[in-house]
């Protein structure tokens, strides 16, 4: 029994009981079993390993300092937890905080949604929803415990957060304009609702080796989709048949970004709607089937397409596709495809128009679309990191009632999209919205600036993804009207590390973190990605051409942009520029950057963005090895760095070979470099390097990743043995071999980074 | 609107609400510097400055009207709240805390004074921060304990006005519902008698009436 203030009693409320009418059978089970299972691993009837897997499956992953220990900055300190015995898995503390990702097929929110959402926020979280670039929703400082009561609140909206995680098929998503775009070809939307429905909890889509993400889009050119960084996904198309108009998908399966990003292959050129979840089924049954199973690193979908080939892959899928049984939920749905999945709340009246001020008419053009639908717009709520208040939310909630027809989409660029607004309501809104302080002009230009959330939270950020774009928004916003309206219109990403969330592959100018050993120091850096494509659904990938310390990348920034702004060519893309400009000479513009100086003489280059505690991974101090000379290992580690840049030029020349063979003698001179200091006079025979590699710190285990464990060792090794072997370097291959070689490099650093703590303590 | 904040709990009183935010004013709006705290927040944490386990320091600046710079610990978090337009320390228990629910208002507002005094302290220099302490908010997220009904408002207050009558002395105070209709349970409380008070004197008087 519970008391209250004046000593009454009650029976404990529950969530359970107020809301059970409201969820239906299937979820309240699922969620009570979910419950129980919590139960079962704190009396210790379930392992670390099958519980995690299973709260990851509910959309409850870890969070940074799980583990119960955080450097303060000078010491690593113990987080002191009530159940200091219990862990919810492998090396996870029962009480850390953790974090819970909420799926909302193709972004797509209710006003009744966003009202409990901004509640869970407030109650279980820190009354902060952040949307991720898949168009999902993250609650940061959530407790175990309490996420089957969060569950079941969102259950009761029609949210779920099952399979949100884990190895399953994820967040479908889409383009935000579909169904208002006006370059559509159909609206997607009922067919990424489709795909979702059926695939949640399907028992061919529960045994892949990790996970599978889908998504959509309405056109080809536009990059709301971004279809061909996916594992798997469609493009509308039409077409005509006996006269009839038949809608279908261009097809993809393979893509993805991660540590090597991936294109999608095109499977099919057009995938008659009928046979959208067919083959959707399909694909996830071969997948289940042959996908890599323990080895984590080679397990997505990206490497059974690659291992297999598409036509061998496509053939597969067809077979099983043939032999599968009828299942009327495969068309059930398309009777209602072109009833739209939402529209106006009010009509289009005569006077449809209004005359705006300085103001307004700055946030129109940054801010709203027209729609297909004549008289009707699409406004763009601009929010910073992706990030909006519990109350902000309850606002826009009221904000999407009053004029969207309660049609609000979540963007893969981590806004917020109102359809369906009438063009004579836009002054009423844009003053709602900057009630709200949502009013913000910058959507979609340079400041909108997307990260991933890096070493704020994420286990495995390396260099502080968001503190760096807090840094380039505030100095781009400070420049204001004086902004060149060339650099207003790049794309800047930013990921903490190697693992791409920030999808910095496909900006303008992307960043991805890694750390570097200078002057006896771990010293965060970035590395600068020039070149990706965002439109045409992400149609190519960028790469890296040089690590900058952190402290440096805003100057880079600066540079890189200005050189854009002064050297380009008429009406020329950023994309276009970088390639005709060479990698070598934007290199070139930033080598003085790579520099960093002593710790005594400024101690900011020690530390990462928005955070002052010194980045090191423990209390090194000053030690004779930590005197300002630069080591034999860093000046080999460079001497790599410097070949793969080279590959990378040689690949922009169309030198494939030439590109590879670098390659993989960057990886050489790495290894030999590390290999070296265990074996004095190592010999540069390539053989005899990876003989001592091998010995010395693959099998060994000292090389291995603490996450990827012997992933990036082996790239090295597969690339020798390929070597000899009649290695065929398409252009494709050639690229992979590069992005490898510089994930090797990166692991020899980071290797180096460890052994020169070891010997510091 | 939402179901679950709905009336449906019209009626009920307040029953073992775990969370329970309270948030004391900046004197001075405009010289606030919430840059500042990142360091100085990060600086707690190394030197165990408030009791509880310290986690981590969250920035979240560049939302407008957020929660500003963000220390989180096992049981509460302390944000330089900026909800509503108006610059605030807010310390919310967030959970693990016995007793009764009175217990857990005097522990809530405790901590915010705490916290209050210690960035008065640290700050005492350059560009000193100064609150407000005559006034305070209250906010109850809890909302299957504490709905946001006028009933519950009249139960909260009734339960704070005893407290806080130990930490003003008994001079009037005066409880305003605000907040949006579909939010928390959230209350404004302001001194209307005469008296001024430092956070050392309202320390001394929530702890004697946790006593």
């Amino acid at each position: 029994m519970a008391t209250n203030g004046k000593g009454e009693t009650s029976a404990p409320r529950q969530w359970k009981t107020r809301l059970g009418s409201l969820l239906g059978d299937k979820i309240s089970r699922g969620i009570d079993s979910f419950e129980g299972h919590i139960e079962q691993k704190r009396v210790g009837k379930l392992t670390d390993e099958v519980f995690a897997e299973m709260r990851l499956r509910r959309g409850v992953y870890g969070q940074r300092y799980d583990n119960g220990q955080r450097h303060d900055g000078l010491n690593t300190r113990e987080l002191v937890f009530p159940n200091p015995d219990l862990t919810k898995g492998p090396g996870t503390q029962w009480d850390a905080p953790g974090m819970v990702r909420i799926k909302n097929p193709f972004g797509a929110m209710t006003a009744d949604q966003m009202d409990v959402l901004a509640e869970v926020g407030e109650e279980y979280a820190d009354s902060i929803l952040h949307v991720t670039t898949r168009q999902d929703i993250q609650l940061h400082f959530v407790h175990l415990e309490e996420t089957p009561d969060l569950m079941r609140r969102l259950g009761a909206v029609g949210i779920t957060t099952h399979e949100a995680c884990g190895n399953a098929v994820r967040n479908v998503t889409a383009c935000h304009l579909s169904g208002v775009c006006p370059t559509q070809t159909f609206d997607v939307t009922p067919y990424a609702a489709a795909v979702s429905d059926f695939l949640l909890g399907h028992p061919d889509a529960q045994e892949f080796g990790r996970k599978v993400k889908p998504a959509f889009s309405g056109c080809a050119d536009r990059p709301c989709g971004l279809v061909k960084m996916h594992d798997m996904g469609g493009i509308a198309r039409v077409r005509e048949v006996d006269g009839k108009e038949q809608r279908g998908f261009e097809f993809y399966v393979g893509g993805g970004l991660g540590a090597v990003p991936h294109q999608a292959k095109l499977f099919d050129e057009f995938l008659p709607e009928e046979e959208l979840l067919a083959t959707c089924q399909a694909i996830s049954r071969v997948f289940a089937r042959l996908g890599e199973k323990d080895v984590r690193s080679r397990a997505r979908l990206k490497f059974l397409v690659a291992k297999l080939g598409i036509e061998e892959f496509r053939r597969l899928v067809l077979e099983d596709r043939a032999g599968l049984p009828e299942d009327p939920r495969w068309t059930a749905y398309l009777d209602d495809v072109h009833k739209g999945h939402d529209g106006p709340l009010w009509q289009i009246e005569k006077g449809n128009g209004f005359t705006p001020d300085p103001e307004l008419e700055k946030w129109l053009g940054a801010n709203v679309a027209s729609q297909r639908q004549p008289g009707y717009k699409v406004v763009m709520v601009y929010l910073p990191l992706g990030d909006i208040t519990s109350d902000q939310m309850r606002g826009l909630a009221d904000v999407a009632r009053r004029f969207t027809g309660d049609s609000v989409r979540m963007t893969v660029e981590q806004n917020m999209a109102l359809r369906w607004v009438r063009e004579s309501d836009l002054p009423a809104l844009q003053e709602a919205l900057a009630d709200l302080g949502l009013a913000d002009p910058r959507a979609e230009t340079v400041s909108d600036i997307t990260a991933c959330p890096g070493t704020d939270t994420c286990k495995l950020g390396i260099s502080s993804s968001r503190g760096l774009a807090r840094v380039l928004m505030d100095r781009f916003n400070e420049r204001g009207e004086e902004l060149d309206e060339v650099i207003r219109g790049l794309r800047i990403k930013i990921s903490g590390c190697f693992n791409s969330c920030g999808q910095h592959h496909m900006a303008d100018i992307g960043f991805w973190g890694v750390s570097r050993k200078r002057n006896g120091y771990n010293v965060p850096h970035f590395q600068v990605v020039l070149g990706g494509q965002w439109t045409e659904n992400a149609g190519s990938y960028g790469l890296a051409i040089v690590a900058v310390p952190a402290r440096n990348i805003p100057t880079a920034t600066d540079r890189i942009a200005q050189h854009y702004v002064d050297e380009r060519q008429r009406d020329e893309s950023f994309q276009a520029f970088v390639t005709r400009v060479g990698k070598a000479s934007l290199r070139t513009l930033l080598e003085d950057l790579v520099e960093v100086p002593a710790y005594e003489e400024d101690r900011s280059f020690y530390a990462n963005w928005g955070d002052p505690r010194e980045f090191t991974l423990g209390d090194m101090g000053i030690g004779e090895c930590a005197g300002q000379v630069v080591s034999p290992v860093e000046f080999g580690l460079q001497a790599s760095e410097r070949e793969i840049f080279e590959a990378q030029d040689r690949l922009d020349q169309g030198d494939s070979s030439g590109a590879s063979d670098i390659a993989y003698r960057a990886m050489l001179i790495a290894a030999r470099t590390l290999a070296r200091e265990k074996e004095v006079g190592l010999s540069e025979d390539p053989d005899d390097v990876v003989s001592a590699f091998k010995t010395h710190l693959f099998d060994p285990g000292l090389f291995n990743d603490p996450y990827a464990g012997g992933k990036f060792g082996n790239y090295f090794l597969r690339a020798h043995r390929e070597g000899s072997n009649g290695f065929e370097a398409t252009p494709e291959r050639a690229r992979k071999r590069i992005e490898e070689a510089q994930l090797f490099i990166e692991a020899a650093h980071s290797y180096h980074g460890r052994t020169a703590e070891r010997l510091a303590v | 609107m939402s179901m679950q904040a709905a009336a449906e709990f019209e009626g009920r009183v307040v029953s073992e609400p775990q969370r329970v935010g309270v948030k004391i004013f900046v004197e001075d709006q405009q010289s606030f510097d919430r840059s500042r705290m990142i360091e100085l927040f990060h600086r707690w944490i190394q030197e165990d400055r408030l009791s509880g386990t310290l986690i981590d320091v969250h920035d979240y600046t560049h939302v407008p009207r957020g929660p500003g710079v963000l220390l989180v610990a096992h049981q509460w978090h302390l944000r330089t709240d900026e909800a509503g337009g108006r610059i605030g320390l807010e310390y919310e228990l967030k959970r693990s805390w016995s007793g009764t629910w009175a217990e857990r208002l005097q522990a809530a507002i405790v901590g915010v004074l705490e916290a209050a005094a210690a960035l008065e302290q640290d700050t005492a220099g350059e560009n000193p921060v100064r609150f407000a302490t005559r006034e305070m908010a209250f906010r109850f997220t809890d909302r299957l304990a504490v709905p946001a009904t006028d009933a519950a408002f009249d139960e909260v207050t009734g339960e704070l006005g005893e407290i806080l009558a130990d930490l003003y002395d008994g001079v009037p105070i005066e409880f305003e519902r605000v907040g949006h209709a579909r939010g928390p349970l959230t209350l404004h409380m302001g001194v209307t008698g005469e008296g001024e008070w430092s956070l050392e004197e309202l320390i001394g008087g929530a702890r004697s009436a946790a006593g």
